[in-house]
């Protein structure tokens, strides 16, 4: 096939900008689904994806698209993830793209993550075809819209495509621009083979599905391949394109996307970003780009119920057989049992996780307190990493703290500057710089400690700015701060699932609301419970559940006693659930109350 | 529990029971803490309602042949008071012939004090009952008025000293304990005067908002403050302690009698032997089984006593929970060398760190071979009764 008839593209937006509604429209309108199929929206194949209205994995659809004139264009639509968390997988996606449609709702304008995703594009030399959405709509902004993204791409204002994906109108037009400007991929299906791997799921019947763009070569069922990263090698069963499914094909080769299936049983063995060679004719230099995708988010994850331990190691194995970038290993807590600790790309993978585990395994989790990956100093000159508020070491041990920072755009009408400037402030923020997008909205760029916006830090956003700021980051990098480890304590025992790291300044504050939250949680005893709330041996917080006075049933006669039994049967059932520290009894919702310490009140 | 028409047969042949419940559900009007099973008295009702409990008690009586003369029978309700003497004489009569007590047997009535005028008295005593307990709830006139009571302080002590009058010396009063709104003077000048006509028995009770009472509903909208629970905890002890100089002892969480008053009829619930049971909601053992007759008096009479009854299945930890309970609600406390003789050692291995706990907390003491709740427990001895309440699989099976 002549490399001159494929496109390769990605489309990139903001959240709920109707990036998957254009999607389905594309599949419809080049005949690839019908219009009665194209009415779900096909990409996003998990439920989860479709209730949070984002796409978690990315795949690829291969469509034919038939010109008017009578010319024909093969169209490789690569979806990648919308959210920060998978921040690599868009990269990988993006690198097996020549072109990109850059949509931007006509009724909101451009959004953070409009710009984060614009930037990315054009570091991976992609030509970007701007595109504007919902003009159908009757508070659309189309002209201003317009205007604005052809500042922001350096392009003429008429080059602005104008669409709605939800009536159709504008789509043929926008295919046939995407044909038009963005360039066929270029590579020699004779050289060596190398292929970016953007995606592999796991299948149970058919093992590892890995998901490339062919850079260079040709690779074929019986090809001898080899992955650069792990030097495994594997024999080829099948490739193929996927147009809705997979469609077994004689071979691949440069400029191409499809899929590979080599026998492979572990997506680790088949990471995103690596680089598919030929085991007897390897490539001189694999693609660049490559690297572990490292989790930034640790939990403990626990089943509220000790004894589905077991079902919690399986499902977690389970989960990642799909998931290279979850990673877990076994920890046991005094409060909490066992369990383990998971490292996550971020919050939204975290959540994504913990829903999946409840929905789909019928698990009830305990999550402690997510914490960041901080780096130390030791006084005796060693490195560590920590993960877990649990092993950080006492204050006197450690020379030097350091925390991961990143870089983040937040897009809001100017009426809002003043309260999320004090938001970021409040988390320890540090001003970058404010630019204006248009005469209503700026661009406002911080760098955050990330510690600091895995609690709260959006919906605190949504809150302060009445739902109007959006809001991306990327990693920066890792700063020294003076940070201490708060202990909670109940009589005297340390609830180690409730540690937590905080900035030395925002301890005292942090210990006293946490243990006047947990004054409310925790029911009244057959004994006061003293609530502490310290650093290292000093205490910076102390509240005080009283003793319980009363609790007794006066008549208990004939006709009392079945119901004063039932009563004690189920209220023993209730206590099962709760956790013990010491003598102390906690129930579950204690561990969720540090999740809604509101450090700003 | 499990609905069914037909009697396990674990409830044996009646050899084991001891005593005999009557439920007679009428009362001329609805107490806001009342969440029993009672109507509204009309003409005829209770005469037909008697005879239907008649035949439930004969019905009965040929199931369970093997039944002794009963040491105690025990009219509750409801309002057994407001039965028409001439009534009363008459079921009685046939009650008795149809369960026959044994000499000496306690027979109590449960009574309001405005219903006990002279003649009723009288009949009552005709009728054979020995013991009455009497509804007095309260001497603080915006208290009963508060409760819905039908009666004031003054016709209360009135009622007491008639009775004694009329022959009946064993006389129980139910007193309330925080009423909303009455005062802690009122409240134990109330006890006082109570303790200074000198009746044997005397139950104290913390008012107890029943979710389907008046009281329950005015709660769910927020419209009842209960009282606190330090003022609770200093009453409680006022009572204890007035009524143990008056010489009445404390024999079980909310019961004081003076020697040979305690009331016979709930030892045996508390003991868990058996006890029959007549009437719509009533609740009876036998052989082990226990079950529960169905509310509704309409289908009680038209059936003529034949009521569908809900079994309690009790599992052997279920039987253990409550051995625990009800033992621990006695001052004597719980026969821990019984426990073990009738559920095994293992049942004492699975409780011995909770009742350490308890011991170490002051909550429970060791006096003769039993456990019994200090003061303090017994003021929170539903916390404890939760800890050593135990669930299925919690006793491996007794060989």
């Amino acid at each position: 096939m002549s490399l001159e008839r494929i496109r390769n593209f990605c489309i990139i937006a903001h959240i709920d900008h109707g990036k998957s509604t254009l999607a389905d429209r594309l599949l419809e309108r080049t005949g690839t689904l019908s219009v009665q199929e194209a009415q779900g929206q096909v990409l996003d194949s998990m439920d989860l994806e479709q209730e949070r209205g984002i796409t978690i994995k990315a795949h690829a659809v291969r469509m034919e698209w038939a010109r008017a004139d009578g010319t024909r264009t093969i169209l490789n639509l690569i979806d990648t993830p919308g959210h920060v968390d998978f921040s690599y997988e868009v990269s990988r996606s993006l690198a097996a793209c020549e072109g990109a449609l850059l949509v931007v709702d006509a009724t909101q304008g451009i959004e953070a993550q409009t710009l984060s995703n614009f930037y990315l594009a054009l570091e991976h030399g992609l030509t970007i075809v701007p595109v504007v959405n919902k003009i159908d709509l009757a508070s659309a902004r189309v002209a201003e819209v317009r205007e604005e993204v052809a500042h922001l791409t350096g392009c003429e204002t008429h080059e602005v495509l104008a669409v709605s994906a939800k009536t159709g109108v504008g789509v043929t037009e926008l295919i046939d621009g995407l044909v038009d400007r963005v360039p066929p991929p270029s590579g020699d299906p004779e050289a060596p083979l190398r292929a970016l791997i953007f995606d592999s799921l796991f299948d149970q019947f058919r093992g590892v599905m890995t998901y490339v763009r062919l850079m260079d070569g040709t690779v074929r069922a019986g090809s001898r391949i080899m992955f650069v990263s792990t030097a495994n090698s594997y024999e080829v069963s099948e490739v193929g394109i996927f147009q809705l499914k997979p469609i077994p094909r004689e071979s691949l080769a440069a400029g191409e996307v499809g899929y590979i299936l080599a026998g492979i049983k572990d997506v680790h063995d088949a990471k995103v970003g690596d680089t598919v060679t030929l085991a007897e004719r390897p490539c001189g230099e694999p693609l660049p780009g490559y690297r572990d995708a490292k989790p930034m988010v640790y939990s403990g994850v626990y089943p509220a119920d000790s004894e589905q331990y077991g079902l919690l190691r399986d499902a977690l194995g389970k989960l990642r057989l799909n998931d290279a970038s979850l990673a877990y290993e076994p920890e046991s807590s005094s409060a909490l049992g066992f369990g383990f600790r998971c490292g996550f790309l971020g919050l939204l993978h975290m959540e994504i996780v913990q829903e999946r585990l409840e929905r789909e395994y019928g698990l009830t989790l305990i999550m402690t307190v997510p914490s960041v990956v901080y780096r130390l100093l030791l006084a005796d000159a060693e490195m560590k990493e920590v993960s877990n508020p649990t092993h950080f070491p006492p204050a006197g041990e450690i020379e030097v703290v350091e925390e991961p920072f990143v870089r983040a755009q937040i897009i809001l009408p100017s009426e809002y500057i003043g309260n999320v400037m004090k938001l970021c402030q409040d988390r320890r923020g540090v001003h970058v710089r404010m630019d204006y997008v248009d005469a209503q909205r700026v661009t406002i760029v911080y760098d955050l400690p990330l510690g600091e916006i895995i609690f709260d830090f959006y919906d605190r956003l949504k809150s302060v700015s009445r739902g109007y700021a959006s809001f991306d980051y990327e990693f920066l990098d890792y700063r020294a701060s003076d940070l201490v480890r708060l202990d909670l304590l109940l009589n005297g025992d340390k609830v180690d699932p409730l540690s937590v790291i905080v900035h030395e300044a925002k301890a005292y504050d942090w210990g006293r609301e946490l243990a006047k939250k947990l004054k409310g949680i925790i029911p009244k005893q057959m004994f006061a419970v003293a609530i502490q709330a310290s650093i290292g041996n000093k205490v910076v917080a102390r509240e005080t559940v009283s003793a319980l006075r009363k609790d007794v049933t006066a008549k208990c006669y004939g006709g009392d006693i079945t119901r004063k039994r039932k009563l004690l049967e189920r209220q023993k059932e209730g206590k099962r659930r709760m956790k013990q520290v010491g003598t102390v009894q906690i129930p579950q919702e204690a561990f969720l109350a540090v999740l809604r310490i509101d450090s700003e009140s | 529990m499990r609905s069914s028409a037909s009697t396990p047969s674990r409830r044996g042949d009646g050899a084991d029971a001891r005593g005999l419940y009557v439920h007679v559900p009428f009362c001329a009007r609805r107490c806001n803490f009342c969440d029993f099973v009672t109507g509204p008295e009309v003409a005829g009702r209770t005469e037909t309602y008697l005879d239907a409990a008649l035949a439930e008690a004969r019905a009965e009586r040929a199931e369970l042949a093997a039944t002794p003369p009963l040491e105690t029978l025990f009219l509750g309700g409801g309002t057994p008071s407001l039965v028409a003497p001439r009534l009363l004489v008459r079921f009685l009569a046939r009650l008795t012939e149809i369960f026959p007590l044994a000499a000496g047997a306690e027979v109590s009535l449960e009574a309001n004090p405005e219903d006990l005028d002279d003649a009723r008295l009288a009949a009552f005593r005709e009728a054979g009952v020995n013991r009455l307990s009497i509804g007095l709830q309260s001497l603080d006139p915006a208290a009963l008025a508060a409760l819905n009571r039908g009666h004031t302080p003054e016709q209360g002590l009135a009622a007491l000293r008639r009775a004694e009058r009329a022959g009946f010396t064993n006389r129980s009063v139910d007193l309330l304990l925080a009423i909303p709104g009455e005062t802690e003077r009122l409240f134990l000048d109330g006890l006082d005067r109570v303790l200074g006509e000198g009746v044997p028995h005397l139950s104290v009770y913390a008012l107890t908002v029943e979710e389907r009472s008046v009281f329950g509903r005015r709660a769910r909208a927020g419209r009842f403050a209960e009282e606190s629970d330090e003022r609770f905890e200093r009453l409680y002890h006022a009572t204890v302690d007035r009524a143990e100089r008056a010489g009445l002892a404390h024999y079980e969480i909310s019961n004081f009698a003076r020697h040979g008053f305690r009331a016979r009829h709930n030892l045996l619930y508390w003991t868990r032997a058996s006890v029959l049971a007549i009437g719509v909601g009533a609740v009876g053992t036998a052989g082990g089984a226990r079950w529960r007759n169905a509310s509704s008096i309409e289908r009680y009479v038209r059936r003529a006593g034949a009521p569908d009854r809900e079994w309690d299945e009790r599992t052997p930890e279920a039987r253990a929970t409550e051995a625990i309970f009800l033992g621990l609600r006695l001052r004597e406390g719980l026969d821990l060398a019984a426990l073990r003789e009738e559920f095994g050692a293992a049942l004492l291995e699975t409780l011995a760190p909770a009742l350490a706990r308890f011991r170490a907390l002051g909550l429970l003491e060791d006096s003769a071979g039993r456990a019994r709740l200090t003061r303090r427990g017994l003021l929170l001895s539903d916390a404890v009764f939760r800890d050593l309440t135990l669930l299925p699989g919690d006793l491996a099976p007794v060989s």
